[in-house]
C-alpha cells in the first residue's frame, strides 16, 4: 500500500473528466503572514457525478470551489498555483470576459442563504429571465418566460405562473432555495456547485430540496459538487467524497468506503463524534482541540496536534503527508500511518 | 416566598435545592400571543399564537429536550418560562413559586435560579469586556461578595475546561467552542438549578459540538442541574435529553421519554421529522424510506382549524379539521401524542428505524 498518486485517474469507462483540478493553492494576503486557505488541492469530477466536499468551517471548501470560477475577491485572495481544466479549457488562465461566459452558463452556483442571493426589488421571474438573457442576448421575453415557468415547475414550486411574477419576500426559505436552483439551471449548466444549499433550512424542507436536486441530477445528467459540513447529507446523496482539513484534501473515496472504512484519523474522528438518533444517552468520542490557524498551518501534517494516531511522532510534525492510493485505486488518504488504523473502526453506533 | 429569596443573597449554595427526581419546574397552559398591529394606527389586527397551551415539567437533574422547526414556538416557550417574554396566559412554577404573576422587581431574586445559554457565542458575549468581567457580571448583579468573585471565576473557568489565565482575555481571542464554554460558565456562575439551552450547538463545528455535548453532560452529573435543551437537531437532543417534547405550530404534539419517542413515534409529524434527518450511513440509502412532507409550516396568525398539522399530513381526515386532538396516551403507548390517528405500535406505520410508513412516501 501507499503507492504515490500517478497521472490523473480516469473513470471506470476511461472517459475524460468534466473538471480536473490540479494542485490548486489559494492564499489570503491581509498583512503579515498570508493565510494558506487552500493548499495543493487536486481532484477530478466526471459527468453525472455528485461529489461531496466535506469539512469544518475554515477548512477551505468554499474558498477552493469559489476559486474554480475566480469568485474570491482579489485582493486579498490570490490563486498561487495550480490549474482548473473544465471541458478542456483552463479556467484560471482564461481572460475575465471569457470566464464570465462560463459562470452561470456552464457552471452554475447556489449558495447557503437564498434570502441574500436574490435582488429584493425584482420579481423572481425577471431575475431568472436576466440570468438567461446574460448568456443569450437573442432570447425573447416570451420564450424566456415559458422556460422560467417550466424551470420553477421542475424544481417543485407550486403554481409557477403566479410565482413567476412574485417578489423574493413572498417566497418562504425553502421556496426561495427552489427558485435559486431554477435560476441556476436556466442555462442548462454542465456543473452545479451547491455551497451548503440546505443549511439555512429546516430538516423537512431540507429533505424536499435534496430530493429535488437528486431528481434533477438523474433527469439532466448534471454533475454536482455539494459543499457541506453535514456527513448525513453526504451519505444520502454523494457518489464520491472529498474530506478537507486545514486547506488540504486528507481523504477521498467513493461514499461507502468513506463511511465504512475511513482511513484518515480525522475522517474517523469526525464520523464517531456524530450524535446519533439510534443511540442512547452517552458521551460522544470527540476530537480534542481546535481546528488550526492557517497563517501558517502547523508544520508537517496539519492534523497532528489533534491526532490520536500521531502520538507525537517526529514524522507527523516534520513531513507533510501526500495523498496516496490505499485500497484499490480510488481511495486516497494523506496520512503517514494510516495502515495502523486498519483495524476495524470502533463502531460508532455501538452503545456505550 | 420572594422575600426569603431576597434574604438568601450571598452564598448561593445555601439555597434549598430539590432532590434529584423531584419536580423543579412545572408549566401549565403556557400561552404566548404576539399582537399584529396595523402599521399606521397601531390597531390590533390579530394574534400570532406563538405558544398555545403548553404543559411541561422538568425534574431536578433532568434534561428535557424541546424540538421543532423554525416557527414551532420552541424558543418562545423557553423565553416565556424564563419570563423574558411575559406569557399571555398559563402558569410557570419554579420550585413551587409562581413566576407569571410577579412584578419585574419581584422576579429578580428568581432570575439567579434560571439562566440561559444562547445559540451564537459571537453575539452573546460583550466584546469589550474581559472574560473575567463577563463571568463576574451575574455575581455582581446578584450581590455576591466582591472578595470571593475572583476565585469563583477561576473555579468556573476550570469547571468548563478553560484555564484561569484565560480570564484576562477578550472574547475575540477565542474560537466558537471556547466562547460557548465562556457563555456556559457565565450561566453557571450563580449555580442555577435550571439552565435553558437555546440551540447551544448550532453555531459550532461537528468536532466541537461533541466536546460541548460531553461538557454539558459532565456538568449535569457534577452539579445535578436541570436543562431545557431547545434544538432543531434531533440527534443532539437524543444525546443529552432524558425526555423530549416535539412542538409544531406552538403546540406540543408528542412527548415522552427519549427512547420511547425516538423508537415508537406516534405522531405523523414526529415520524416525518425523524425520517427527514440524513443518516450518516450510505449503505442504508436504498432501504430507507423517507417521508417527504409536502409544503411548509402554515401561517401562525391563521392556524388551520382542528389539528395544526393536518395541512401537511398524509393521514388527515375530516375529523382532523373538526376536532383538536388532545395530547393523551393513545393506542397503548405509554407516552402522549396529539393525533387522532396516532401510530399503533407494531402496525404498518412504525418508527423511522424501520423506515416504513404508508402515505406520501418516496
Amino acid at each position: 500500500m501507499g503507492i504515490p498518486t500517478s497521472s490523473p485517474a480516469s473513470s471506470a469507462d476511461g472517459s475524460l473528466p468534466l473538471l480536473s483540478v490540479q494542485n490548486l493553492s489559494v492564499e489570503f494576503r491581509t498583512g503579515g503572514e498570508p493565510v494558506q486557505a487552500v493548499r495543493d488541492v487536486s481532484f477530478d469530477l466526471y459527468a453525472g457525478e455528485i461529489l461531496g466536499l466535506v469539512g469544518e468551517s475554515g477548512s477551505g471548501k468554499s474558498v477552493s470551489m469559489n476559486s474554480l470560477l475566480r469568485l474570491n475577491p482579489s485582493p486579498p485572495a490570490n490563486i498561487t498555483g495550480g490549474s482548473v481544466q473544465f471541458m478542456g479549457t483552463d479556467l484560471l488562465s482564461l481572460p475575465e470576459r471569457q470566464l464570465r461566459r462560463v459562470r452561470g452558463r456552464n457552471i452554475a452556483m447556489i449558495f447557503q442563504d437564498p434570502t441574500t442571493s436574490f435582488n429584493p426589488v425584482q420579481t423572481i421571474g425577471s431575475q431568472i429571465f436576466e440570468a438567461m438573457r446574460v448568456h443569450d442576448r437573442g432570447i425573447s421575453r416570451r420564450t424566456a418566460r415559458l422556460r422560467a415557468i417550466e424551470l420553477l415547475d421542475l424544481v417543485g414550486v407550486p403554481s409557477p405562473k403566479v410565482r413567476y411574477a412574485q417578489y423574493p419576500h413572498e417566497f418562504s426559505g425553502g421556496m426561495r432555495q427552489r427558485a435559486m436552483i431554477a435560476m441556476a439551471l436556466a442555462n442548462r449548466p454542465k456543473l452545479l456547485i451547491a455551497d451548503e444549499p440546505t443549511t439555512a433550512l429546516d430538516v423537512t424542507v431540507q429533505a424536499q430540496i435534496l430530493e429535488t436536486l437528486q431528481e434533477i441530477q438523474r433527469e439532466t445528467n448534471l454533475s454536482i459538487i455539494l459543499i457541506t459540513h453535514d456527513m448525513g447529507i453526504i451519505a444520502e446523496i454523494a457518489d464520491r467524497v472529498l474530506v478537507m482539513y486545514a486547506g488540504k484534501i486528507v481523504e477521498t473515496a467513493e461514499v461507502e468506503p468513506i463511511f465504512g472504512s475511513p482511513l484518515h484519523p480525522y475522517t474517523r474522528g469526525l464520523l464517531s463524534s456524530l450524535p446519533r438518533l439510534d443511540a442512547s444517552v452517552g458521551d460522544l468520542p470527540s476530537i480534542p482541540g481546535q481546528p488550526p490557524s492557517l497563517n501558517p498551518p502547523p508544520a508537517g501534517c496539519a492534523f497532528h496536534p489533534r491526532c490520536e494516531l500521531s502520538q507525537h511522532r517526529e514524522r507527523c510534525r516534520a513531513e507533510l503527508p501526500g495523498l496516496v492510493h490505499a485500497n484499490g485505486s480510488r481511495h486516497d488518504v494523506a496520512c503517514h500511518f494510516f495502515t495502523e488504523l486498519r483495524v476495524p473502526a470502533p463502531a460508532a453506533s455501538e452503545e456505550r | 416566598m420572594s422575600t426569603t429569596a431576597n434574604t438568601q443573597r450571598g452564598d448561593p449554595a445555601s439555597r434549598n435545592r430539590p432532590n434529584a427526581g423531584e419536580e423543579l419546574l412545572v408549566v401549565e397552559g403556557l400561552t404566548v400571543n404576539f399582537p399584529i398591529k396595523s402599521s399606521v394606527l397601531r390597531r390590533k389586527l390579530g394574534n400570532i399564537h406563538a405558544v398555545d397551551h403548553v404543559d411541561l415539567s422538568v425534574a431536578a437533574g433532568e434534561t428535557l429536550g424541546i424540538v421543532g422547526e423554525t416557527g414551532s414556538g420552541k424558543s418562545t416557550t423557553g423565553k416565556a418560562i424564563l419570563q423574558l417574554i411575559r406569557p399571555t396566559a398559563g402558569s410557570v412554577r419554579l420550585q413551587g413559586h409562581e413566576l407569571t404573576t410577579l412584578s419585574k422587581k419581584a422576579l429578580l431574586p428568581f432570575r439567579r435560579d434560571m439562566q440561559i445559554v444562547l445559540q451564537d457565542p459571537y453575539s452573546s458575549l460583550d466584546p469589550r469586556l474581559t472574560v473575567r468581567a463577563i463571568i463576574a457580571e451575574p455575581l455582581q448583579v446578584h450581590g455576591f461578595p466582591a472578595t470571593g468573585r475572583r476565585s469563583r471565576v477561576d473555579e468556573l473557568l476550570e469547571l468548563v475546561g478553560l484555564q484561569p489565565e484565560h480570564a484576562k482575555r477578550f472574547p475575540h481571542e477565542f474560537s466558537g467552542g471556547q466562547r460557548q464554554r465562556i457563555a456556559i460558565a457565565r450561566a453557571l456562575a450563580l449555580e442555577p438549578p435550571l439552565l435553558v439551552l437555546d440551540e447551544p450547538l448550532s453555531a459550532l463545528d461537528v468536532s466541537i459540538q461533541a466536546q460541548i455535548v460531553n461538557l454539558l453532560r459532565r456538568l449535569q452529573r457534577e452539579l445535578s442541574i436541570s436543562y431545557i435543551l431547545i434544538s432543531h437537531d434531533l440527534a443532539v437532543v437524543r444525546q443529552i435529553s432524558h425526555r423530549v417534547a416535539v412542538m409544531y405550530l406552538g403546540k406540543i404534539v408528542e412527548t415522552g421519554k427519549c427512547e420511547d419517542v425516538y423508537t415508537h413515534p406516534a405522531h405523523p409529524y414526529t415520524q416525518a421529522l425523524l425520517s427527514a434527518i440524513p443518516q450518516p450511513d450510505p449503505t442504508k440509502r436504498g432501504e430507507r424510506k423517507r417521508i417527504i412532507l409536502q409544503g411548509e409550516l402554515p401561517r401562525p396568525d391563521a392556524p388551520p382549524s382542528g389539528c395544526g398539522f393536518r395541512t401537511r399530513c398524509w393521514r388527515a381526515e375530516q375529523r382532523c379539521t373538526d376536532e383538536v386532538p388532545e395530547l393523551i396516551e393513545r393506542n397503548g403507548l405509554d407516552h402522549p401524542s396529539a393525533c387522532h390517528f396516532a401510530a399503533v405500535p407494531g402496525g404498518t406505520e412504525t418508527s423511522p428505524t424501520g423506515r416504513t410508513a404508508a402515505g406520501t412516501m418516496t
